[in-house]
């Protein structure tokens, strides 16, 4: 299992960069995911309004949205969510916000 | 690395070749006995292709399960060594199937390339499937893989996506189809008994990607279909077909056959999805021992046979872009779909340009087999698809179309690992944006477009 | 007669193990319930003949020297057998000498092509991965027959000891690597009628008939 190191924190992932244990995550390890896999250099309040409301989300029903209630929640666009994380909700958002990887073709 | 996954029963050699050898039909066993060996296979593999290390040879995973039957073939066991059993080294028989675990789940795409270049025809992805299903009986399967067929079976679709979601999702695209074209009355059908086409979907459009139903819907809009969606089975996918559990996947089947029976359809319409459409279009009436009593098509095929008939037209002037097309390996190798993607381009886009091999040669993309699934692959998976990396850049291509969903997740990891600086999109959406509507209906920018702008 | 009857009972023997092994999976034989898209019987025809031809596959033209010695080799293992069958009647002595040398000399030259096999297997890497022992004593097997078949045609008086090594080989052909003498001929079949039914060779077509 690779970890990644940043500060002085130790953090598992998979093989994708997915966090292991959600309860790991920090704001911190969102930025720093941001820039490794994204190549986002800072988050905007709009990116991070998406990643409080995955991580809420998660939190409460122990699945990601769907994209349709992410976008009605956070009153955002489709092309607009797609245009804040370049990987796409699964692989872009998610992974950032510290979900699991999903199952299924993503 | 081996295979995680508990094994609750203990799985020996013994027993795996007993229930290897009780799926062994007279093309499984040519397949066992007709390889020589001779290695000529090699370069057809994209993972040979882009790691040329003997362990990428096509035959090397099919004699990694040949090796373990061997040590219980009653015909060669009196001299393992010499007709090439694999010697036990020291390990367990639980040990020794992880070994071959990482092997059939690890390092093969079920793509079958290697078997069009085989002298003999031998079906390396057909061993590793049927090991797979052993391997898989006994709990020796990757974690993704396994929670990805779970799903399916206990909530009707690999995302575990919600009736509620599902049609709040449907209803959100039906929205936008009618601000599209302009048509109050444009609908997305659901449950509509004895319409023409059932029309399924890969869970991953409805959950993160719904512009692809929208591109679908707005071509069935245009050419006037008579269709619908089902609540109780709209997930085309299959993953039993990477697991290699045939009765999972027969039952995955099972459930949309009794569906389309239910609703009186006379085709099942498979969305761009390549696996889905050849596990329900190919494999689904051996996995359940009888014909379907309808038909069974790729939306491809669909589009191609409206565009042909004249029910939609097209103007290229609305992909402009130099564009190329990956075959699926599940459409076009597998289910000889490949003059209809190149005829719906020919007249969809300004400028197509073949990649090189293409057709039922094309490289796989490295994301096939459930490799998406598997996150302990995900590194060979990218590695993998440097052969198709290579095709895609020496195309000159800036946009790289292609009919499968799962291709679409793995071409755009490609695309930002290799830097490719292309856009991906499925074939539908190309379409969908150089639909010429009927009445003066403009559909305004979306799909393809719209994500380009 | 010793010989000859050694070599026919050896040949059954080899036969009977065949469908010894085969009976199981014949057992399991289902037709394919999927709707063709193509045809299978045209896709069988193209896997014997065109789908042969070694430049249409991407291992006959990556392997074209490979390709070339292991045909050789063939052809002269298939003659090989018509030498023996012929050595079993009276009318092998009635060639004229000079076409005796000239069929040893041929003969000679696809053994050789087939001990070349064995070379590539000593030398490149992938084939040395692949390789579990009996592949080299089976082409040192198979090289000695078609040798030994040159001799028997060229020297009469070898025929006893060609005949030997005969019967031996079709003894030993079940168990070893060489009953894909059989399965050659099955996997093409089996290959040829798969992608016949769904379309995908001998060539594909724009739409599904309906
Ligand atoms: S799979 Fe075919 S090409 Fe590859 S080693 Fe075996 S016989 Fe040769
Ligand atoms: S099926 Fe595809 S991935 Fe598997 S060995 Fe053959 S070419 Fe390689």
């Amino acid at each position: 299992m690779p970890t990644i190191q940043f500060g002085d924190v130790q953090v598992e992932v998979d093989e994708d960069g997915f966090v292991q244990d959600p309860k790991q995550w920090t704001e911190d390890l969102a930025r720093y995911l941001a820039k490794q896999e994204e190549g986002l250099d800072n988050l905007t309040e709009d990116h991070w309004k998406v990643i409080h409301y995955l991580r809420d989300y998660y939190q409460q029903f122990g699945i990601a949205p769907m994209i349709r209630k992410l976008c009605k929640d956070t009153g955002f666009d489709l092309k607009y969510i797609y245009e804040l994380f370049p990987s796409g909700p699964a692989k872009g958002a998610c992974k950032l916000a510290g979900l699991p990887k999903p199952t299924g073709c993503v | 690395m081996s295979v995680q996954g508990l094994s609750p029963h203990g799985l020996n050699l013994k027993q795996f070749s007993q229930e290897f050898r009780a799926k062994t039909g007279p093309a499984l066993l040519s397949s066992l006995d007709a390889c020589v060996r001779c290695g000529v296979c090699a370069e057809s593999c994209h993972y040979y292709q882009a790691d040329p290390r003997p362990e990428h040879v096509p035959a090397y995973r099919a004699e990694a399960v040949r090796r373990i039957l061997r040590t219980q073939d009653p015909w060669t066991r009196w001299f393992p060594g010499w007709f090439g059993a694999e010697p036990r080294r020291g390990r367990s028989d639980e040990e020794m199937l992880r070994a071959l675990g990482d092997v059939i789940f690890g390092t093969c795409t079920q793509c079958r390339r290697c078997t069009l270049s085989c002298p003999m025809g031998v079906d390396t992805g057909t061993i590793v499937r049927t090991a797979r299903g052993v391997l898989a009986r006994h709990g020796l399967i990757p974690e993704g893989l396994k929670a990805t067929v779970d799903a399916h079976l206990k909530t009707g679709n690999n995302m575990a996506v919600s009736r509620e979601d599902f049609l709040d999702t449907l209803q959100w695209m039906e929205e936008q189809l009618q601000s599209d074209t302009g048509d109050p009355q444009a609908r997305i059908p659901v449950n509509k008994q004895g319409a023409r086409v059932l029309y399924t979907l890969n869970p991953r459009e409805v959950k993160y990607f719904p512009l692809t139903i929208l591109a679908a819907a707005k071509i069935l809009y245009a050419a006037q279909e008579d269709w619908t969606f089902s609540t109780e089975a709209w997930d085309g996918t299959n993953y039993g077909l990477f697991s290699g559990e045939d009765d999972k996947a027969a039952e995955i089947a099972r459930r949309l056959e009794a569906e389309a029976v239910r609703l009186g359809v006379q085709e099942v319409v498979m969305t761009e999805c390549g696996h889905g459409y050849r596990s329900f279009r190919w494999e689904g009436p051996n996995w359940l021992g009888h014909p379907y009593p309808f038909r069974v098509r790729s939306f491809v095929e669909l589009m191609a046979e409206y565009l042909d008939s004249g029910r939609i037209k097209l103007n290229p002037a609305a992909n402009s872009l130099p564009v190329t097309y990956h075959d699926p390996c599940n459409l076009a190798r597998n289910g000889g779909i490949i003059e209809e993607p190149r005829f719906l381009l020919s007249r969809a886009v300004r400028e197509f340009r073949e990649m090189t091999p293409n057709g039922k040669d094309n490289y796989c993309c490295g994301g096939g087999g459930g490799m998406l699934a598997m996150t302990e692959y995900s590194q060979r998976r990218l590695q993998a698809g440097q052969a198709k990396a290579r095709q895609i850049a020496a195309s000159g291509a800036r946009v790289v179309v292609t009919s499968c969903h799962n291709c679409v997740d793995q071409l755009n990891e490609l695309n930002r690992h290799y830097q490719l600086k292309v856009k991906v999109h499925n074939l539908c959406e190309i379409v969908a944006d150089a639909l010429v509507l009927a009445k003066a209906q403009r559909p305004a920018a979306s799909g393809a477009a719209a994500q380009d702008a | 007669m010793v010989l000859p009857i050694l070599v026919a009972a050896a040949f059954l023997f080899s036969l009977t193990a065949l469908a010894v092994r085969l009976r199981p999976a014949l057992a399991l034989r289902k037709p394919d319930f999927s709707r063709p898209r193509g045809s299978a019987a045209a896709g069988v025809a193209y896997a014997y003949s065109i789908g042969m031809l070694p430049w249409t596959k991407q291992s006959g033209r990556e392997h074209a020297l490979a390709y070339v010695r292991g045909a050789l080799f063939h052809v002269g293992i298939f003659l090989s057998f018509a030498v023996l069958a012929l050595t079993l009647t009276p009318w092998l002595a009635g060639f004229p000498a000079g076409q005796r040398t000239g069929v040893a000399l041929f003969l000679a030259v696809t053994c050789l092509a087939g001990l070349l096999g064995l070379w590539d297997r000593f030398r490149q890497r992938n084939l040395r991965a692949l390789s579990v022992p009996e592949d080299y004593t089976a082409i040192v097997v198979v090289a000695a027959f078609v040798g030994l078949a040159a001799a028997a045609v060229r020297w009469p008086g070898l025929t006893g000891l060609f005949q030997a090594w005969s019967a031996w080989l079709l003894l030993y052909l079940p168990f070893s690597k060489l009953r894909h003498v059989w399965f050659f001929f099955f996997m093409r079949y089996f290959y040829g009628s798969h992608f016949g039914h769904r379309g995908v060779l001998p060539h594909p077509r724009m739409l599904e008939a309906r």
